[in-house]
């Protein structure tokens, strides 16, 4: 809709561009916003019921959780800083640690909050809910992945033990 | 109704659609409040999303209203009276396209357009990530729009049309406005203005939603950031525009206008910094709404205080007290709805704050928290004095620059220290140890820099009075001391931290170095904007050895000398365009007999307002000091001119400091997608805001080296005869010929074995009439000129004729005094202000208000408030740290881990992987 405005404008000023050329093309271009924008307003607004669930779907609503969540993400973001502010050497290891652990007996604490309230997914939004799910699944990957690694190291410790106890046996 | 009211039909069909597209306009801005509001009350996102297309809509139209005013203007449609009144058809079209906010309607259109785009920026790139408040944000926004508009659609609508014959040519822009800066200051200033609204809009929708977790936070953060960094243009393209067209040799006068944007900018800084402690630590929610609404505040105040005529500036519009009643309605409805909602919030907002230790980066941003606090309240209260004693006792004061100096400097200083010390305090805890540790490089830097400054350059010795006249300490050396240190500081910081980098990530320097400056952009960009503060710290302690001197040459040839600096005067130039007349002299300066640069300093009559010459000055721009030439007299006929030159030491390292400012803002507000994959933060900056700063930074750039040739418009100035300007100076022989001789009497008396003509001799006499010549000298800088043509300009500065007469009758009533003795000088100061103060029939001739009476509340209030807030401080702190103590005892003694923690420990471990 926009280039046709302005080719007529352009015809009429007989294919001269000048200031007041250029005003009258943003002039243009902004009736069209105009109506675009207003028309997407007056459709949202016929469509206020019918849309109204699923938009609800995109909100994050302010709840237990997404606060916890909040703290949760502080306290990271605390650690971090305190293990650079350690590394630059403006707080001693000691020191460091100390307040580290602080943090991490703060956010266990959270994190087994947030576990309690997973049960009620009620309070939690879609986003949120895919987020956990993910975090869960790569979680047990990683653990099973762990228990892996583990019994691999029982089974190489396990070898060489029964290599040194089968001579003597 | 006014007849400048949109619901007076006007007959220009360009009139009539702008006003139409205001009156639509202000429907649409109603309705997406409404809809706003009532789709989060009543859970109706689609509601909601109406409100946000509307606001798209919004700014659709006042696009449209702004480009049918610009098109009036470059079409010469004089039906229209804003047209008429600001453009003439000799305008170039640049200027006719800037005269949109050239007066008083056009600045207001621009203002709710500006807001507009604003919003919708902000909006759109907010929508998803705040759905749950983006329509409080929006009826925010809304709202403030629908007063503007109001005011617009009221009373000044800038489509009104002449009701009879409209003229045949506009009145012209007024020759002030007529300059490059003029097209670019006004518009930055604008932006930081209306861009604080958005923060403003995300408190005011995180309150009315109760979501005040650390998301809000973050976008309030990147929008406050981006308000800071237009208010900072806008602030130093006014000092730059006053430096080049004002022609007063300065950059910064303190006057009401300049302060209006100065004050938001205090409050923003404030926030930058406690939003880090509340991100960090989960504190200081309530405070840091309360700076977001502080400075919302104060933007909008300093919209009134320039438009309703209630300080007097040269800058600011007439009086309007219908408006200023307006504003102030509008202002008492933002804080009565801000506080009301902070109230009805204030449990959520509360936090069991604590601090570890008094030595942390914590304490270090409350001071500096209540430093900017003090500067931003001291700033309005001096400036809003003159106001409160007219209206209290109706007597008519001025407050200037030297009262603002006396506690601005050492506030500015105390912040210099923190820009140094901050970034060498730790989060939380620092202990002696280390802190030695961290403040040796920086101090002995700064020591040693001090040192070789005072060995090297004694002018930075020089003494000057801080806090009280009577204590003089040599602030530039020690100006120089701090920004030694906030350099060692800043320095030491990248060093280790690329240290660290190059150890966690093996990399060579240079990539460790950008590496390190891109994960963490806020506070490595926040590290060179203390660099850049230190940079222009630099050019404020130079203008303490700066020097005026006035020069008249009365023919062609004519040679002068400027502290070392040789000018050659070769004659006067007239010229003359459809636009003006202008008179140029031609000087060339040189140095050691080399020349290093033609002067061309010149005065403009234009033909519409021939009643406002304009001077325009001529400059050198060196690194280590400008040579600024201004014609301030002349006479063509006898070839005759006054110069007044002025040697402006380290100017220049204001405007280099504000490019290093500029790139820091730019890193803190880096895209974490650009950032290369460090996204997983929040705050995200629109892109094309950094493409914006880049251009800003460009357009500033050019425009600063093409200053130093080009000459624009500038102030009016007073139609002076020749040599007003150099006329009854402190050293005037005829004044002093009476001193001298007794001054001779007193040391021969003294030394009869001296002889009357050596150097000795001359040496004693001088000696005496030193404490004469700096008397007049501190008479005529505490006495300002009230011609009207300059902003109360101390009387030892102003180039008019009032100001000479002012000058002479100083001169005269000190001469009926014995001024050898200190007694009696004392007893004459007195005496000469006293006269003074009758003859002009108030205070408002001084500089600065005397301390007495009802004036004491001005020297009382300042210091009480400072010392008030640091007792507050004191016990909020100490509460905080005690707090901090016990948790960390307390969780000193839990038991040890279970199984169970470990495995959360692990899942913990991995999480922190995540983030850089």
């Amino acid at each position: 809709m926009v280039p046709p405005g302005w080719i007529l404008i352009l015809q009429i000023n007989h294919w001269r561009i000048d200031a007041p050329v250029v005003f009258l093309f943003i002039s243009w271009a902004a009736v069209i916003g105009i109506g675009l924008f207003l028309g997407h307003a007056a459709m949202a607004y016929g469509d206020a019921g019918g849309l109204a669930q699923a938009a609800d779907e995109d909100a994050v609503r302010s709840t237990p959780r997404s606060e916890l969540m909040s703290e949760k993400r502080s306290l990271l973001k605390a650690v971090k800083e305190m293990e650079f502010e350690r590394d630059m050497g403006k707080i001693s290891d000691a020191d460091a640690n100390h307040i580290i652990g602080f943090y991490r007996a703060r956010a266990i604490a959270v994190m087994k909050r947030l576990d309690a309230l997973g049960e009620d997914d009620g309070e939690a939004s879609v986003r949120e809910r895919i987020e956990r799910e993910v975090k869960a699944r790569v979680a047990v990957d990683r653990r099973a992945a762990k228990a892996k690694a583990k019994a691999k190291t029982k089974t190489k410790t396990a070898a060489p033990a029964k290599e040194e106890s089968e001579p003597s046996s | 109704m006014p007849d400048t009211s949109a619901l007076s039909i006007p007959t220009s069909p360009i009139a009539t659609l702008g006003t139409v597209a205001l009156l639509v306009a202000f429907v649409v801005a109603a309705y997406a409040t409404a809809a706003g509001i009532i789709g989060h009350s009543r859970h109706r996102p689609a509601l909601v999303r109406s409100s946000v297309h509307s606001l798209y809509g919004f700014f659709a139209l006042m696009a449209l209203a702004s480009a049918l005013l610009i098109y009036a203007f470059v079409t010469h449609d004089y039906t229209i009276k804003y047209v008429a009144h600001y453009s003439d058809t000799s305008m170039p079209v640049w200027y006719k396209i800037t005269a949109y906010w050239g007066g008083l309607d056009g600045s207001l259109m621009f203002w709710v357009f500006v807001l507009a785009a604003f919003a919708s920026i902000a909006v759109k790139t907010n929508r998803r990530r705040h759905a749950d408040m983006i329509g409080y944000v929006v009826a925010t926004v809304m709202v403030v729009e629908l007063f503007f508009l109001a005011l617009l659609i009221y009373d000044k609508n800038p489509f009104a049309t002449f009701l009879t014959d409209p003229p045949v040519d506009g009145k012209g822009l007024a020759p002030l406005l007529q300059n490059y800066w003029m097209v670019i200051h006004p518009p930055s200033l604008y932006t930081g203005f209306v861009a604080a609204t958005i923060p403003f809009a995300f408190g005011i929708a995180a309150l009315a939603s109760g979501r005040l977790d650390d998301r809000w936070i973050a976008s309030v953060r990147v929008w406050m950031l981006i308000s800071w960094f237009f208010l900072s243009l806008g602030l130093i393209l006014g000092g730059r525009w006053a430096y080049e067209e004002l022609g007063w040799g300065g950059y910064w006068a303190w006057d009401p206008v300049e302060n209006a944007g100065l004050i938001p900018w205090f409050t923003a800084t404030a926030f930058l910094h406690s939003a880090m402690i509340q991100e960090q630590r989960g504190m200081m929610k309530s405070w840091n709404v309360g700076l977001v609404v502080l400075t919302f505040f104060f933007t909008i105040f300093g919209t009134f205080m320039t438009r309703s005529g209630i300080v007097q500036s040269v800058h600011a519009f007439g009086q309007d007290n219908q408006l200023a009643l307006l504003f102030i309605l509008f202002l008492i409805f933002v804080l009565v709805v801000s506080v009301g909602l902070l109230a009805y919030r204030f449990p959520q907002l509360q936090s069991a704050g604590s601090f570890d230790s008094f030595i942390s980066r914590e304490v270090a941003f409350l001071v500096n928290n209540w430093l900017l606090l003090a500067c931003a309240l001291f700033v309005l209260f001096a400036t809003m004095f003159p106001t409160i004693s007219e209206a209290v006792r109706n007597v008519r004061i001025t407050v200037g620059a030297p009262f603002f100096n006396r506690l601005m400097v050492p506030l500015g200083l105390l912040l210099l220290i923190l820009a140094g010390i901050a970034p060498l305090l730790a989060w939380r805890k620092t202990t002696v140890e280390r802190l030695k540790a961290q403040f040796v490089f920086p101090v002995a830097f700064s020591l040693v820099t001090t040192a070789l400054l005072a060995i090297l350059i004694p002018a930075t010795r020089a003494r000057s009075p801080i806090f009280h006249e009577s204590i003089q300490l040599p602030v530039t050396l020690c100006t120089f001391m701090l920004v030694a240190f906030v350099f060692g500081s800043v320095g030491q910081e990248f060093w280790r931290g690329t240290r660290v980098r190059m150890r966690q990530t093996g990399g060579d320097p240079f990539t460790s170095l950008i590496g390190l400056v891109v994960t963490k952009r806020r506070r490595y960009g926040g590290y060179i904007v203390h660099a850049a503060i230190a940079i222009m710290f630099c050019g404020f302690a130079g203008k303490v050895w700066g020097s005026q001197t006035d020069v008249t040459v009365t023919k062609v040839g004519e040679h002068f000398s400027v502290r070392g600096y040789e000018f050659i005067y070769h004659g006067l130039e007239i010229t003359s365009d459809d636009h003006k007349t202008a008179v140029t002299a031609n000087v060339t300066l040189l140095e050691d007999g080399d020349k290093i640069d033609d002067l061309v300093p010149a005065k403009w009559r234009y033909v519409k307002q021939p009643e406002e010459p304009t001077t325009e000055v001529s400059i050198t721009a060196r690194l280590s000091e400008d040579i600024y030439l201004v014609l301030t007299g002349f006479e063509p006929e006898k070839g005759v001119a006054n110069f007044r030159v002025y040697i402006n030491p380290l100017v220049d390292w204001v405007w280099i400091g504000f490019f290093v400012l500029m790139l820091g803002t730019a890193i803190c507000l880096l895209p974490a997608s650009l950032a290369g994959g460090f996204g997983r933060r929040r705050g995200r900056a629109p892109g094309t805001l950094i493409a914006l700063l880049a251009c800003g930074g460009l357009l500033f750039g050019s425009h600063t080296a093409f200053a130093q040739k080009e000459h624009a418009t500038a102030a009016p100035v007073h139609d002076v005869g020749v040599s007003v300007a150099q006329y009854f100076r402190p050293n005037d022989p005829e004044f002093l010929a009476p001193f001298r001789a007794k001054a001779e009497a007193k040391v021969a008396a003294a030394h009869p074995d001296w002889k009357p003509d050596s150097a000795q001799f001359n040496a004693a006499v001088n000696a005496q009439l030193a404490p004469v010549v700096a008397l007049a000298q501190k008479l005529m800088e505490e006495i300002v000129c009230l011609c009207g043509g300059c902003p109360h300009e101390a009387i030892a500065t102003c180039k008019c004729g009032v100001a000479a007469q002012n000058r002479r009758d100083v001169l005269k009533l000190l001469g009926t005094f014995g001024l050898l003795d200190e007694a009696t000088r004392g007893e004459a100061h007195d005496e000469v202000i006293a006269a003074f103060v009758k003859q002009a029939g108030g205070q408002h001739i001084l500089a600065m208000p005397i301390n007495e009476g009802f004036n004491r509340l001005a020297w009382a209030v300042p210091y009480a408030a400072l010392a008030g807030a640091l007792v507050l401080l004191y016990g909020v702190g100490r509460r905080w740290v005690r707090r901090g103590e016990n948790q960390l005892a307390v969780a000193a003694t839990e038991g040890a881990p279970t199984a169970e923690d470990e495995d959360y420990a692990d899942r913990f471990d991995d999480e922190l992987r995540e983030i850089d």
